[in-house]
């Protein structure tokens, strides 16, 4: 019997029958999805963050937002903070939060079943974009695909693993994130630009990793709705952090509002935070516990590093995101877009929005584990833009049958399993007991350095897809910028000329009192009042550092320097009872240890051999009579290579 | 009829406005002391006037005249302060000129004294500030009404003292800043020409030279820039935005690409032209101040954040917070701000304007967010970047009433226009009061602390004016009433400290730093009140403490009043014979620590000079001395190309004291020329005859009548040396730069003949 005799196969059949009739298989996706949530709804999910919510949540339902986040450690844009109120109202509706023993148990099904019906209501309505968006394809500037494959792609999301994972079992709001941000995306495209900017504003108040997508937002709005629509957009976005923000504004506490925002920069300063990428291959397995000031490149640290390819990526989605309408703009002036234009241009936005999310997650170092989500929703969207490009007219009337298709399914699969397993380890790294057993046993550093890759190479791949449409050359911009920043920030390796000890970040930086401060003595850490420039006994520096004692500086300098050469003594701004030794250490070894200084000392200057030298260690020690006004201060610290 | 009736209106809120600050700040002109940055500059004022008079003395009463007398105004000594500077060199002066030249036209027909007609000058300045912002929102072409809402709103910023363009910035209580006073009074009208010359479509150099607006675009920024330095540095970068706005503009709204290249080139001739015709008038001051930077000093004792500014976070903190524009109430105008940004560009042709708040904010942010990168704009290393708060502020005036009426004319959407400026008035009734509170409130304690202080200067003022009259008869010399960190923070007239007061009144202080751009500011700081060398060096001749204050053995009592006693002090005058000692080459910033460490040293005693020279390179073999080159602050290179710290090697050369000494008494010229005869014995080696004053290139000198060129001495002194035994006769004079002279000259006939231009062009447009 051949091949073509051959009677269908249960899922070939069901296959057809998708094809031919997907609104039917809607309900049951749906139910399907729900039952799949509800298993998972009870399980504790990531207790720290559920714990944090709840103690957030409380403190903001007894005292209001604005006391909330000034007297806990919520490091959440403030905004969200109602939404964490709001979960402890609906609490209060069935049971009592002040109730210790029943509210603060990690197994309190009400409150994980409430702290997870955001994420799992929006993973139910970005599955019905997904429809609603087939269903008006063409109206929206979507592809006119047969309506199945973008039930299929919604499906893609809605019982992913990832998804499942994220919202129901972990407890994340990642999806209401991606649901937020679609929204405004929904509103870009119906040429609502004020409510799109609006909306877009939310987001990122929603999930704070939305602010990286927000220079392509706008520049999709203004393709979209033009120089007005983008106005109006801004003035959306200004008006909803403004509103949203206005209860702060009002008590003149923005300080909680803009510390929120930056509080996390530098919190986890890891390679990587259990992503799998570039710098978890680069910490061999260890990206948690392997600090990103490690120098990598030269005396360029891992954390600048990744930056610099970020930003270079970021270039390249831009100028994917532009290249179309500055081409057009060379013929003549924009008036309207026709249906071909705006296709392409939101191909060129799903295209830069996957680029950006991928240069996130696997280039920037401290990137967290979850960072990688809004590809679970981008790829899906942008596969069919992909596929409506890459098949003639001819293919896509047949289109599950071509190659094309076959491969993004296997790419996409390939994707899902890699970052749930990716998910899945970040999520027993810190709860042991939870998770599939069968899965944890493969949590181990082999396989996570073989994610690595594949999750490197699948982005990789992203690109070579993308060349279909774009041209290679392209890809030399990203590239040739990287290579760009890293000669400029390693010339004073190249022509040999000292180099500022500020140049490098401190792997370890620990002090008696206050904070480290380039060019200011230690009380500058208090505000700009007490911003001055650095100085012993009055005699005054431009440059070097301020601590206090007892301090311990350590920095990776990597063996490329001869010398270093440093004045010291004790700030002016220091009170008389100061007095401190200053120490020196290479490898750990003592290479230079002061006698006691005094605080009216002029200041003194010392030059080592630090040939050979990995870790610069600078010490300053209380002299033996306790820290009091210890302000001290490494003056022009120096690097000769 | 309605229109005149809007008219009428608008009129009515300008004359409310103006009105409404000459009442509320009548106290303003009756001060009697300040306790603010107007001591300092009144003490340009006053220094001025005396200029005035010996310019009038010294000129040759021939064609030569005015252009003498006017290059000593614009170019002179000012002793006051940290041994002496040639602030007009750098600093505005315009100001202290019309002040002085109209004072001594007024003499002739009030009594009035200079300093109270001096403040009268700066009240009617603030009380009419709404007038220039009424203007320039009418040059704008917005709606009289508009208009009218801009100059209600003109003096009612309210910050907790930024240093913007709000009262406390002004007034008896806050900052003193009547220099920016007269910058700021000119601004608006130089922003609003700015964006009538690139909106309004010129397109050939020919026709934009010939319209009034680019004239007066020129006059209003070179007035705002002769004000005030900083405040014309933000209508210079503020042209260059407006230049860009509307290619932006229409690449924002994707027009073709040809065109937005064509407009580009456009603006860009026309920004040329813009800063080429401005520079023809402020050449004069501008030239010469870039190329005497390195004597121009930047101090370490300034505060950081004036330099740096406060960095994104502190600002949009208190943006939002509403303390930028609303301290102490609602902020209102901080949401019309806002909301002028978006409306702005909705109202066609205001797009500029939020462009230029957006560009102000950036820039505000400062070196603290910036770093190095903000130095790539020519000026910003030496500014003071937290001043750009006024681009932020003067926007915000342009912006606020845009807001108001866009947000009338969206509610009464296709109504008449008498609904819209009916709804605008409603926002008015219920936006105002709380603006008009604060500022009230501000007022309030300001109005009780000029009472108190007058009261209190009432009290002393026999007393005092005792002091200046016994002071006025003595010797010159520098005197010494306590520093701010030690027992001269108390010792005050009324509510002034006793070193700022004699400073205002033109007697030569030290270390109060009202500036910090004489290159000894720095220096100065490192004297020893109980080190008798220390007086000598600086010529600290007078001591004027307070009863109570525990005297030095080498302070000899003279006088005493009934809050102070007057003491000398031996010093040799402003004249010293020494040896030099070596050559140190340094940039301007680097050689503090070193003169600390000779100030400190017996050296000084001992009459041993370095030679300073500044410079940022120079080989070693133009000196016969010993050289050093500062690399850094502490760090130094020898002759022989050795790297080594001062606190390691002290590189300070020692040598006999001079074989030279002063055998006369000086002669002092309004301290803009001092004479003194030296004797010097035979072989006196390296020896040099010194002036206590700050050194800068523009000072001449002779001996015996032959000219000399002066060279620089540590800490920052003038000096030449005496090459011969026997007696000399030292001279040393202060000449205004003849460059400066030279383009005063080119700037005031290419105004005039730019006027003749116009005319003639005007009359010959009218009658072909």
């Amino acid at each position: 019997m051949d091949d073509e005799s051959a009677a269908p196969s249960a899922f070939e059949k069901l296959a057809a029958q998708f094809r031919t009739h997907p609104s039917r298989f809607i309900l049951p996706i749906l139910i399907l999805g729900f039952l799949l949530r509800v298993v998972f709804l009870p399980n504790p999910g990531f207790e720290a963050d559920i714990s944090f919510w709840k103690s957030w949540g409380l403190a903001t339902y007894d005292h209001g937002a604005v006391w909330g986040i000034e007297n806990t450690n919520n490091n959440y844009p403030t905004p969200f903070t109602y939404v964490l109120g709001m979960m402890t109202w609906v609490y209060s509706l069935f049971a009592d939060p002040h109730n210790f023993q029943e509210y603060w148990s990690n197994t309190n099904l009400l409150f994980l079943t409430i702290s997870k019906m955001p994420a799992v209501i929006a993973d139910f309505i970005i599955f019905w974009l997904f429809i609603f968006i087939g269903k008006h394809a063409k109206k929206l500037g979507f592809p006119e695909l047969p309506f199945s494959i973008y039930v299929l792609a919604g499906v893609a999301f809605f019982l992913s693993p990832i998804t499942i994972m994220d919202s129901a079992w972990w407890g994340q709001v990642d999806s209401l994130g991606v649901l937020v941000f679609l929204f405004a995306f929904y509103l870009a495209l119906t040429r609502k630009p004020y409510l799109a900017g609006f909306i877009y504003m939310a987001s990122m108040m929603t999930k704070l990793q939305n602010m990286i997508y927000g220079p392509l937002f706008f520049i999709l709005l203004w393709q979209m709705t033009g120089y007005k629509g983008l106005l109006k957009g801004m003035f959306g976005a200004a008006t909803a952090f403004i509103g949203l923000n206005w209860e702060f504004m009002m008590a003149r506490k923005m300080n909680l509002v803009f510390e929120s925002l930056t509080v996390n920069y530098d919190y986890f300063p890891f390679m990587s935070l259990n992503a799998y990428n570039l710098w978890w291959l680069v910490a061999k397995a260890d990206g948690m516990h392997t600090l990103d000031k490690f120098s990598v490149v030269g005396i360029i640290n891992a954390k600048t590093v990744g930056l610099f390819i970020f930003s270079s990526l970021y270039l390249l989605s831009v100028l994917i995101m532009i290249k179309e309408t500055i081409r057009m703009m060379w013929k003549n002036s924009i008036t309207t877009l026709t249906e071909q234009n705006t296709q392409d241009i939101l191909y060129n936005f799903f295209s830069g929005m996957i680029i950006v999310a991928c240069a996130f997650f696997l280039f920037q170092t401290q990137s967290h584990d979850r960072y990688a989500f809004p590809l679970v929703v981008l790829l899906p969207f942008w596969l069919l833009f992909f596929l409506k490009r890459s098949l003639t007219k001819t293919e896509r009337t047949t289109l599950y049958s071509t190659k094309l298709f076959k491969n993004s399914v296997l790419y996409f699969s390939i994707f899902t399993l890699f970052y749930f397993y990716n998910l899945h380890n970040a999520m027993v790294d810190n709860y042991p007991l939870n998770g599939f057993p069968f899965v944890r046993d493969l949590n181990i550093p082999a396989a996570t350095i073989i994610t690595s890759v594949v999750q490197l190479i699948l982005f990789f791949a992203f690109l070579w897809a993308l060349a279909r449409h774009i041209s290679p050359y392209w890809y030399a911009v990203p590239l040739g910028t990287v290579i760009l920043l890293l000669t400029i920030s390693n010339l004073p390796l190249i022509t040999r000329t000292p180099v500022s000890i500020n140049r490098f970040f401190p792997i370890i930086n620990q002090q008696g009192y206050g904070k480290m401060q380039k060019n200011m003595p230690v009380n500058a850490h208090q505000g700009f009042n007490y911003w001055s420039p650095l100085s012993v006994q009055y005699a005054f520096y431009r440059n070097g550092y301020g601590t206090h004692a007892k301090s311990y500086q350590l920095f990776n300098i990597a063996g490329k320097f001869a010398k270093f050469s440093t004045d010291y003594g004790i700030d002016t701004d220091a009170g008389g009872a100061a007095s401190a030794t200053f120490e020196i250490y290479g490898d750990d070894k003592p290479l230079y240890i002061s006698e006691k200084i005094g605080r009216y000392e002029y200041p003194r200057h010392v030059e080592v051999d630090v040939t050979g030298v990995k870790m610069l260690g600078l010490v300053t020690n209380d002299a033996g009579d306790g820290i009091n006004d210890d302000h001290t201060d490494w003056l022009n610290p120096l690097l000769w290579p | 009829m309605f229109k005149k009736l809007e008219i009428l209106i608008a009129l009515g809120m300008l004359v409310y406005a103006v009105w409404f600050n000459l009442d509320l700040y009548k106290l303003e002109p009756t001060a009697k002391l300040d306790p603010n940055d107007n001591n300092f500059q009144y003490g340009l004022v006053d220094r001025a006037d005396k200029i005035w008079d010996f310019a009038a003395r010294i000129c040759p009463k021939n064609i030569t005249y005015p252009i003498c007398h006017l290059s000593y105004m614009v170019d002179h000594w000012v002793p006051n302060w940290a041994q002496g500077y040639n602030l007009p060199f750098y600093y505005s002066h315009a100001p202290q000129i019309a002040i002085v030249g109209s004072y001594r036209f007024i003499q002739r027909l009030s009594s009035i004294e200079l300093f109270t007609y001096y403040h009268l000058v700066i009240y009617i300045l603030l009380c009419i500030f709404p007038v220039s912002m009424f203007l320039a929102l009418r040059v704008i072409r917005l709606p009289w009404f508009v208009s009218g809402i801009g100059a209600l709103i003109a003096t009612h910023i309210s910050t907790d003292g930024l240093y913007g363009i709000d009262p406390p910035s002004f007034l008896w209580r806050g900052w003193g800043l009547s220099s920016q006073l007269y910058a700021m009074i000119f601004l608006p009208l130089a922003l609003a020409y700015g964006w009538r010359i690139f909106y309004s479509g010129f397109t050939s150099v020919k026709s934009i030279i010939r319209n009034p607006d680019f004239m007066l675009a020129v006059v209003f920024t070179v007035s705002t820039t002769l004000g005030h330095l900083g405040i014309g540095m933000v209508v210079f970068l503020s042209y260059g935005i407006l230049a860009i706005a509307k290619t932006l503009e229409q690449t924002l709204s994707q027009s073709r690409i040809g065109d937005i290249l064509k407009l580009a080139k456009s603006h860009l001739s026309i920004l040329m032209l813009f800063g080429l015709f401005s520079m023809l008038f402020l050449g004069y001051w501008i030239i010469p101040t870039v190329l005497s930077n390195d004597y121009h000093n930047i101090s370490f004792w300034d505060p950081v954040w004036k330099f740096d500014s406060y960095g994104w976070k502190e600002i949009m903190i208190r943006f939002f917070n509403g303390d930028l524009f609303d301290f102490g109430r609602f902020p209102i105008l901080t949401l019309f701000t806002i909301l002028g940004i978006f409306s702005a560009p909705f109202l066609g042709g205001y797009f500029p304007f939020s462009l230029l708040f957006i560009f102000w904010m950036l820039l505000y942010f400062g070196r603290t967010t910036w770093g190095g990168l903000i130095d790539i704009i020519p000026g910003m290393s030496e500014y003071h970047l937290s001043r750009f708060i006024v681009g932020i502020h003067i926007t915000s005036l342009f912006l606020v009433p845009i807001a108001i009426w866009h947000t009338a004319t969206t509610a009464a959407h296709a109504v008449p226009r008498w609904f819209t400026i009916a709804v605008s008035a409603l926002i008015l009734v219920y936006a105002l009061p709380p603006v008009y509170r604060q500022t009230i409130h501000y007022n309030e304690l300001n109005d009780k602390l000029i009472t108190q202080a007058n009261e209190n200067e009432a009290k002393v003022r026999d007393d005092t004016q005792n002091l200046l009259k016994t002071l006025s008869t003595l010797p010159s010399g520098r005197i010494f009433a306590g520093r701010g960190g030690g027992w001269g923070k108390d010792f005050k007239v009324a509510e002034t400290e006793m070193f700022m007061y004699l400073s205002t009144f033109g007697y030569n202080t030290v270390l109060w730093l009202p500036e910090t751009w004489s290159p000894n500011s720095d220096t100065e700081q490192y004297f020893s009140e109980d080190q008798e060398k220390d007086y000598d060096l600086y010529n600290i001749r007078y001591v004027v403490a307070p009863p109570t204050q525990q005297t030095l053995p080498f302070w000899k009592k003279m006088e005493s009043g009934k809050n102070w006693i007057l003491y000398s002090v031996p010093t040799s005058g402003y004249f010293q014979t020494a040896t030099r000692t070596m050559n140190v080459v340094s940039d301007k910033q680097s050689f503090a620590n070193i003169v600390r460490l000779w100030i400190q040293s017996d050296m000084t005693k001992n009459q041993l000079f370095p030679q300073l020279t500044i410079a940022k390179r120079m080989s070693a073999d133009r000196f016969t001395l010993p050289t050093i080159r500062m690399v850094d602050e502490v760090t130094y290179l020898t002759a022989q190309g050795n790297r080594q710290n001062i606190w390691n090697i002290n590189p300070l050369y020692t040598a006999d004291p001079p074989e030279a000494e002063i055998v006369g008494s000086e002669k002092i010229d309004t301290d803009m020329i001092f004479s003194q005869t030296v004797k010097a014995e035979t072989g006196c080696r390296e020896c040099i005859v010194i002036l206590k004053q700050t050194y800068h290139p523009n000072w001449r000198a002779s001996i015996n009548g032959k000219s000399v060129k002066p060279i620089e001495v540590f800490p920052s002194f003038l000096a030449v040396p005496i090459q011969t035994s026997g007696i000399h006769e030292i001279t040393f004079w202060y000449q205004p730069s003849p460059l400066k002279v030279i383009l005063l000259v080119i700037g005031l006939v290419g105004a005039i003949v730019y006027a003749v231009f116009l005319v003639y062009t005007k009359r010959f447009t009218h009658h072909p």
